[in-house]
């Protein structure tokens, strides 16, 4: 095939796919290639994906065949497919559903492993690492399997490069009537957004075997949370919803509360401070993985053989038996990318009951991608951060990077530190922050702005300048609750926060954020930040990302890092110097 | 006129050609040749009249016009394959002439016929004496060869033959493998890319060594993280690729080889970079006489190493070089659209059957002899092995015993055949040639041979079918930079100029369809240091690219070349120190020096590059000024003087800071006078400080050693060794030394088991030594046994044996000879003059070193080894002259190098006796 410049897809012999973002054909090759591998990075041009085979997998579960997608990228590509991707793509594809896992409730519900081709059943019953969960062959296409190894045996299978099919079902759990408020209790009128809906629709498979578990991949701001109520509306049952962190906790118990029909009575919180188990409880990875500390001794290795021998996992983290305490219907895995070893464990063993992951990201810093795949379920729905943004669901932002010198005194300080970390904390306190965060603040008079730091004493100093409220770890939740509700009001302009913003809190109206110094070159908290100000806004407002950095010094280097972060993620990224801010802000005072 | 001429030799050369093999032929057989062309011609004629007639009536073209016009088209058609190629075996003509419609049997007669009517000639493999039997059913008619002469040849011109043209298959194949010159393209470039870097490694007989072979693949694998190679793809098939890859480079010119790397050719920039029509038209050239052999590649057949006649049939580089032109013919025969292979191959078989391997081998004539006499093989007796029948050199790779035979009138498919479905499916379509067709998908990842072939684009212009392919237009630019410091080429392959500049200053990724690139810190640096400028770089990202270029990233790689631009280190630098900052300011503000000093490094030092180093000091000449010039680089050897342990001189003409510097760590500064040096003097308190700080006395000694004019006297050694603490306490005690008289041993006496605790230890035959209490013990008991015992013992200090005639000069106080020359010698080295050494050889220097020997005097050597650039003065203690292989060797202490060495006396350029 000749090379067809108007074509918007590059696949390359290394398995990576290049898509033209400002292709034509953009939105239809995206629709393919989201489905058949894992978008790696999106910057303005060129999007970059991979196929893998988890990928393959994903794509396969979701009856996807490899016809359909080699005619698509045929369709779709500039040049011909090299010949390895092709072979890879019917090799994997094929690979999803040779194996099924079934309940034969002829014969009191058993579970079984089946798949049409006998020899394919041979090697399974030979290898070493699925051996153990085999009860005893049936039929030459068929072997009995041990019910309560279902997670272990697909995670087994996973690495064994067939993944079985898992059809064989869920228990229904204790059922719970509720629905979603037509307005929410604040007032503000409540539906799904369209693909909201579908995310629910793909995930629930009307109540069949083929949904109930998996990974739905949203960005940011894109309301993970609402796919779950939908869920959890479609699912009427006792759920348990596992997240980051106990502000988490409270974000979902109020949405909860604030956007279905359930009563407070029936909504418990399970966390350091309170040990409520009722229809729905709301809990945290932290206390589940509790480690008792008269107990404590050298961490285990997590390792598939160890898996059958280790004692009860509930010894070893006491709170893990929330998970069985109650007929769940539904789990909800809230940052599946976070989830830690110990609930694989035990997610392994409750792979009877319906299993919903959320995160923005499906990439694990720690490679344990295919865990997600095998005990938690494939992915079921995908949606890139820039098209919610064209679809006007969360903020267009715009980042800038402030440089700022170092002052004369602080050079030779930072010349004369030896650590990194000594450097990068003179680097990131540049007093002369100050003054540019003096002329952005000029620049917004009428914005809702959020400074975000790493050190206590840089944010007390600005929170004291600028008069404003400072909120950091040490404070209680509920005076945090306060200043937050405060500046969703709008009583508060200007909010001074610690690193405790990283993750999950709501608040819409932020439009303007000012990272004053970062952690490192964390490209996680970067986007968590940006996550911040981009909650969807009136008509026209644009969210403004800024950061300041010291120039000439590891501050810069490690917010290159970070910028590299959010490039990746499709945001333009304009550098300025401190003294063009001066023209900036004499700019806009004049146009107030 | 000339042409005429040519023609009438042309004609001539023809005529005696039909003479000779007319000669041959058995007299009846002329007969009867010449009764049919001309009935009743052969008349009262004798035989040499007759061969006349007959070659005035094989010449005539008007009667041969006429004779081929009573042919058949299938006579005509091997008349034709006969006329090809000049002459053909019988062999090769039964093999070209059979088809559906002809057996072996039709074409041996149809030939059998056209012998018997002159169209065609039966020549003998030309052993002179036998006549050639014209039957051609005759068992040794195979060895015969038939021809056409020159007029039928001519008069053939213009005629039509019963082949009818190639026709495309109706069903277009069902996987098909394009021909892609792009990626033949791209592997060329990312080799050359490896052979311009890194280079690779020849063993003695000029093979590319196989770990690098293997680095080279990776190298090429996308440009670095691809995955592996398919199983199915087959190491060897990648390999051999790359066997053919290498191979057209070094046919191109493109790869320099010198005794240990193969390299790539300076010009491969041009190379790569030339229009694609062209690039192709090169490499199609190299490959037709490319060394690298398809039939080696034939999976099926097996090269058996053939004993008694060479190679056996293999085919050499030049039969090779045929064979391609011959499918190349073919190829531009053969409609356009898709040709089965089968096809192909039995066109060539029925066109040139001989294009690729010989029906009849050539054997020595004696051979033939042999055989025409007996009728039967000196080795074998059987027909077939009479008949050569079989390929000789190769079998079927998978077969046993006689089937694994390839016999060379049935098995043209299997060898022939294979061999063009080889051509075509690695080189021509490795070269963009043709695009494949398979059956299936499987039988492609089986390696089954393709089924069928197209010619492209590129191969329709390069077999001269159409023009030139119209170069694909790319819209816009092919170059896009991302905010996120990545840079795609799009269209890689036909963009690799602009990805052999990206090369030079960004990170490669991959090169596939499109090239990765990735901007870093590093790799921009590596792009400054090679030359390129951010100007430059900017230029390149802005003019190929479709977008501008982001604002962070050209802000980014402003800031990094600014950073590059702020640290240099400069190589070969000197500095040029004045006095005061006065002066450099006022040397500065000089017109002519101001510009030879790029930079002042602080108030009193400039930096000078060595190109101008010169000029700086003849200017600096012109205001008065005398530069000393101290090289840190050399370290300048015997520049100290230690006229005692505790005194270091460094000579004023040598003294430099570092040296100071050096000095300081272990001695302290006792005097600066600008005329006589510097001077320090060492104390164990100097030492201690020393070791403290961590330098051993091994590394002062041989710092003192290297550095000093003599080296180091033992008693300096011996001394700084001490001062720094270096030897364990000596433990001694009090002793009596008793000497026997000649005709006593020590034996005698510790046998007896009373004296023997009192003997502390025996020194050697005649000296014991007895602990001071002990001896009034043992003094009793000897004189007990009537030994008397005289005190006043002197013993001769064994460490010194200076001669007995030297010891009476000294007596006597009188200078001997030697020790003036050593005082004037000596006088002369404290004075720095080395110059002097006196430069002995031969026996004169054997003499010299034999008296140092005998007096035990340190000498003065200029020793330079003939691997070594410099002379190195040693001062030696001598202890012993050795001749081994008729050369003189000089054992001696080495005072420089604190430790015993053998000097060759042909080395020692210069010998002086050292002073103490």
């Amino acid at each position: 095939m000749p090379y067809q410049p108007e074509n918007p897809l590059i696949v390359q012999g290394d398995r990576t796919v290049l898509l033209e973002a400002a292709n034509p054909r953009y939105e239809d090759a995206r629709d393919l290639i989201a489905a058949i591998a894992e978008l790696e990075k999106s910057p303005e041009h060129i999007h970059t994906y991979r196929i893998t085979p988890l990928s393959l997998w994903n794509a396969a579960s979701a009856g996807l065949n490899a016809d359909d997608a080699l005619a698509g990228l045929e369709r779709l590509s500039k040049f011909d497919l090299p010949g390895n991707i092709v072979h890879d793509i019917r090799d994997y594809m094929s690979r999803y559903g040779r194996l099924k896992l079934l309940r034969q409730p002829e014969h009191g519900g058993r579970l079984v492993l089946q798949a049409a081709d006998p020899l394919l059943i041979t090697e399974i019953s030979h290898a070493r690492k699925i051996k153990p969960f085999i009860v005893r062959v049936l039929d030459p296409q068929t072997l009995e399997v041990n019910p309560g190894m279902r997670g272990h045996l697909k995670h087994a299978l996973v690495e064994f490069g067939y993944p079985a099919e898992d059809l064989a079902g869920y228990v229904a759990g204790s059922p719970l009537a509720l629905d979603l408020r037509k307005a929410t209790l604040t007032g503000r009128e409540f539906d799904l957004r369209e693909y909201q809906r579908e995310a629910v629709d793909t995930f629930w498979a009307a109540g069949g075997s083929k949904g109930g578990s998996g990974v739905v991949v949203l960005p940011c701001g894109a309301g993970k949370t609402v796919v779950a109520l939908g869920t959890l509306v479609a699912a009427q049952t006792h759920t348990l919803v596992v997240c980051f962190g106990t502000n988490a906790v409270h974000q979902w118990i109020t949405e909860i509360l604030d956007k279905t029909t359930i009563t407070p009575d029936l909504i418990g919180e399970y966390t350091g401070d309170l040990k409520e188990i009722r229809p729905i409880t709301v809990t945290t990875y932290q206390v589940l993985t509790y480690h008792p500390p008269k107990q404590r001794r050298a961490p285990r290795e997590v390792d598939e053989h160890q898996i059958v021998k280790q004692r009860p996992i509930e010894e070893e983290f006491p709170h893990l038996g929330l998970f069985t305490s109650r007929d769940w219907g539904l789990i909800v895995y809230d940052e599946v990318h976070l989830l830690p070893a110990p609930v694989f464990r035990v997610t392994a063993e409750i792979q009877a009951r319906r299993r919903l992951g959320l995160t923005a990201t499906l990439v694990r810093e720690d490679g344990r991608e295919s865990d997600v795949f095998s005990l938690i379920g494939p992915k079921k729905y995908d949606l890139p951060w820039k098209v919610l943004e064209r679809q006007g669901w969360i903020a267009t932002a715009d980042c800038w990077e402030v440089r700022v010198a170092l002052p004369q005194d602080l050079r030779l300080a930072y010349a004369l530190a030896e650590d990194g970390r000594d450097k990068y904390r003179i680097a990131a306190e540049n007093p002369e922050k100050l003054a540019a965060l003096d002329r952005l603040l000029a620049m917004h008079r009428d914005d809702n702005i959020l400074i975000i730091g790493q050190y206590l004493d840089q944010l007390n100093t600005i929170a004291e300048r600028v008069g404003a409220p400072v909120i950091t770890g040490k404070m209680p939740n509920r005076e945090r609750e306060k200043l937050y509700g405060a500046f969703r009001n709008g009583e508060i302009k200007i909010l001074v926060v610690s690193k405790v913003a990283n993750f999950a809190i709501d608040l819409p109206d932020a439009n303007v954020a000012i990272q004053v110094s970062g952690t490192f070159g964390s490209r996680q908290e970067e986007a968590q930040r940006l996550g911040r100000i981009l909650r969807p806004k009136a008509e026209g407002v644009l969210a403004h990302f800024y950061s300041l950095v010291t120039r000439d010094t590891n501050d810069q280097e490690y917010a290159a890092r970070r910028q590299l972060f959010l490039t990746e993620q499709g945001y333009r990224y304009t550098i300025l110097d401190a003294t063009d801010l001066i023209e900036r802000a004499v700019a806009a005072a004049g146009n107030n | 006129m000339s042409e005429q001429a040519g023609e009438r030799s042309q004609q001539t050369v023809a005529q005696e050609r039909l003479r000779g093999a007319l000669e041959q032929y058995p007299a009846v057989e002329i007969g009867t040749l010449l009764e049919t062309l001309s009935p009743g011609a052969t008349a009262n004629r004798r035989k040499t009249e007759r061969i006349d007639l007959l070659i005035r009536l094989l010449s005539d073209l008007a009667a041969a016009r006429l004779a081929l016009g009573t042919l058949s088209p299938f006579a005509r058609r091997l008349l034709r394959v006969a006329h090809r190629r000049g002459r053909l075996s019988l062999a090769a003509l039964l093999l070209a002439g059979q088809d559906q419609h002809h057996s072996e049997e039709t074409v041996r007669d149809e030939l059998q016929d056209l012998v018997r009517r002159g169209v065609v000639i039966v020549e003998g493999n030309g052993t002179s004496g036998t006549k050639v039997p014209l039957d051609l059913s005759h068992p040794t008619a195979f060895l015969l060869y038939l021809w056409v002469p020159q007029a039928i040849g001519e008069a053939l011109i213009g005629t039509d033959d019963d082949l009818a043209p190639l026709t495309p298959i109706a069903q277009p194949p069902a996987e098909v493998v394009a021909g892609a010159f792009a990626l033949l393209r791209r592997d060329l470039y990312l080799a050359l890319r490896f052979l311009k870097q890194t280079g690779l490694r020849l063993t003695k007989v000029g093979e590319p060594h196989r770990a690098d072979i293997r680095k080279l693949l990776s190298a090429m694998q996308g440009g670095g993280s691809a995955p592996p190679a398919r199983r199915s793809d087959g190491a060897a098939l990648v390999e051999g690729r790359l066997e053919f890859l290498l191979e057209l480079l070094a046919a191109t010119d493109m790869t320099v080889a010198d005794e240990q790397h193969l390299w790539a050719a300076a010009d491969v920039d041009r190379f790569l970079n030339s229009p694609e029509p062209e690039l192709a038209r090169r490499i199609f050239d190299a490959w037709l006489d490319l060394r690298w052999s398809e039939f080696r590649r034939l999976n099926d057949l097996a090269i058996e190493s053939w004993t008694y006649s060479g190679a056996g049939d293999l085919p050499d580089q030049a039969r090779l070089g045929v064979a391609r032109r011959a499918i190349i013919e073919c190829l531009t025969a053969a409609p356009s659209g898709w040709i089965a292979i089968t096809d192909l191959s039995e066109r060539l078989r029925q066109t040139a059957p001989e294009f690729l391997i010989d029906r009849v081998p050539i054997y020595p004539p004696s051979y033939y002899n042999y055989y025409q006499h007996y009728g039967h093989d000196n080795y074998y007796s059987s027909r077939q092995a009479l008949e050569q029948i079989y390929y000789r050199g190769f079998a079927r790779a998978d077969l046993r015993s006689r089937e694994r035979r390839l016999r060379k009138d049935q098995d043209w498919a299997d060898v022939e055949g294979a061999f063009i479905a080889q051509v075509i499916a690695e080189p021509l379509s490795w070269l963009g040639l043709v695009d494949l067709g398979y059956q299936s998908v499987k039988h492609r990842a089986d390696g089954t041979p393709p089924q069928a072939m197209r010619l492209t684009e590129l191969g329709q212009y390069l077999l001269g079918k159409n023009l030139c392919p119209a170069a694909a237009v790319t819209a816009g630019g092919s170059l896009i930079v991302q905010p996120n410091f990545e840079v795609l080429v799009l269209d890689a392959l036909a963009h690799l100029d602009l990805v052999a500049q990206l090369d030079s200053f960004a990170e490669s990724q991959s090169l596939d369809r499109a090239a990765i690139y990735h901007l870093t810190r590093a790799s921009v640096v590596r792009g400054l240091g090679a030359g390129w400028d951010l100007t430059q770089i900017i230029e390149v990202l802005t003019a190929h690219s479709r977008e501008p270029l982001p604002q962070n990233v050209q802000q980014t790689l402003t800031d990094w070349t600014r950073e590059y631009e702020r640290v240099h280190l400069y190589r070969d630098a000197e500095i040029l120190e004045a006095p005061d900052a006065a002066t450099l300011d006022r040397w500065l503000s000089d017109p002519a020096l101001g510009l030879l000093l790029p930079r002042r490094l602080t108030p009193t030092v400039a930096l000078v590059r060595r190109e101008t180093a010169n000029e700086v000091a003849s200017i600096l000449a012109r205001f008065g000024v005398a530069t000393k010039v101290t090289n840190y680089a050399l370290d300048q050897p015997q520049v100290l003087v230690m006229p005692s342990p505790a005194q270091i001189q460094i000579a004023p003409e040598y003294d430099d800071p570092y040296l100071r510097f050096r000095i300081e760590r272990f001695a302290d500064r006792q005097a600066d006078s600008e005329d006589e040096g510097v001077a320090y003097t060492v104390s164990p308190a100097s030492l201690q400080r020393a070791k403290a700080a961590g330098q051993s006395i091994d590394d002062i000694l041989a710092f003192l050693g290297y550095k000093t004019q003599m080296g180091l006297a033992p008693d300096t050694v011996l001394t700084l060794r001490g001062w720094s603490g270096f030897f364990q306490p000596f433990q001694y005690a009090h002793a009596c030394v008793v000497e026997l008289p000649p005709t006593a041993n020590w034996g005698d006496i510790v046998r007896v088991k009373a004296l023997r605790p009192l003997i502390l230890r025996i020194l050697s035959t005649n000296l014991a030594l007895v602990a001071e209490a002990d001896w009034p013990k043992l003094a009793a008991a000897l004189q007990h046994r009537g030994i008397i015992l005289h005190e006043g013992l002197q013993i001769q200090p064994t460490m010194d044996k200076r001669s007995a005639a030297q010891q009476m000069a000294a007596d006597l106080g009188l200078p001997t000879g030697r020790d003036l020359l050593a005082g004037a010698v000596g006088r002369q080295l404290r004075s720095g003059q080395r110059e002097q050494l006196r430069s002995l050889q031969g026996s004169q220097l054997v003499d010299f070193i034999s008296n140092a020997l005998e007096t035990e005097q340190p000498l003065v050597i200029k020793y330079q080894k003939p691997n070594e650039r410099r002379a190195t003065l040693r001062t030696v203690e001598p202890h012993e002259l050795e001749v081994r292989g008729g050369l003189y060797y000089l054992h001696g202490f080495c005072r420089a190098r604190q430790g015993e060495r053998v000097f060759r006396l042909s080395n020692i350029l210069g010998v002086a006796l050292a002073a103490e």
